[in-house]
């Protein structure tokens, strides 16, 4: 199966906000952010979407698929 | 209705799974006094003492939760309609697990206990295994189950 990766650390890194800062900028909790981050938790569309918005960037450039091997 | 914060659905989430596992701790003994009490026909104080401290520990949780003020979602927080995707997510899962452990163990008492080993046992044991006392341990099970996948889910981990 496909695994899905994530570029949101780097950006939030880029930008120097928390998890915290993100999570109340898009209307979700921080728990929804680490897990994200970590690959634990896949998203909905919506939140792919708010983040693309947040970061001003296209959902590709933030989600990615990495083939299994 | 106001929104319901995202952040105070996840503590609403941790404390109404304390809260559970409270109360099965507190019921558990029960069943185990009754049990007990049942095998031996003696009562035992020293249960009756530690289910009186479970109940205890139930109303601090409670009363911490609430003068935390930090879950307030009015009546949502007995309802529970999340909003927040990842409590709704944790929640699907939570009892999926619940119900697969519930089913293994009504098809392993129906299959396997009942047929051969209850007809095997000494009548005060056939007595134990009343179905009152078997209820209430599914419903113990599922508590202990549902509430231990929140925790474990929710676990705290360091912000970066």
């Amino acid at each position: 199966m496909d695994e899905l990766t994530n570029q949101i650390a780097v950006l939030r890194a880029g930008r120097q906000i928390s998890q915290t800062e993100l999570a109340e900028a898009i209307g979700v909790s921080r728990k929804t952010i680490s897990t994200v981050e970590t690959g634990r938790f896949t998203p909905s569309v919506v939140i792919a979407l708010k983040l693309a918005q947040f970061f001003e960037v296209p959902v590709e450039q933030i989600f990615s698929l990495k083939a299994a091997e | 209705m106001r929104q319901w914060p995202a952040e105070q659905q996840i503590t609403a989430l941790k404390y109404g799974a304390y809260t559970v596992l409270a109360s099965c701790v507190m019921f558990g003994i029960g069943l185990l006094e009754t049990i007990l009490t049942d095998v031996t026909g003696k009562s035992y104080m020293l249960l009756s003492v530690a289910s009186g401290l479970s109940a205890l520990t139930f109303l601090v949780i409670v009363a911490r939760w609430s003068l935390k003020r930090s879950g307030h979602g009015d009546l949502r927080q007995i309802l529970q309609p999340y909003t927040e995707e990842f409590a709704q997510d944790l929640i699907r899962k939570a009892s999926s697990i619940t119900c697969f452990v519930v089913l293994m163990m009504l098809l392993f008492t129906h299959v396997l206990v009942k047929p051969i080993f209850l007809s095997k046992l000494d009548t005060s044991i056939q007595s134990v295994l009343s179905l009152s006392n078997f209820s209430l341990l599914l419903l113990l099970v599922a508590g202990v189950v549902w509430a231990s996948t929140i925790l474990l889910n929710l676990r705290e981990e360091a912000e970066d």
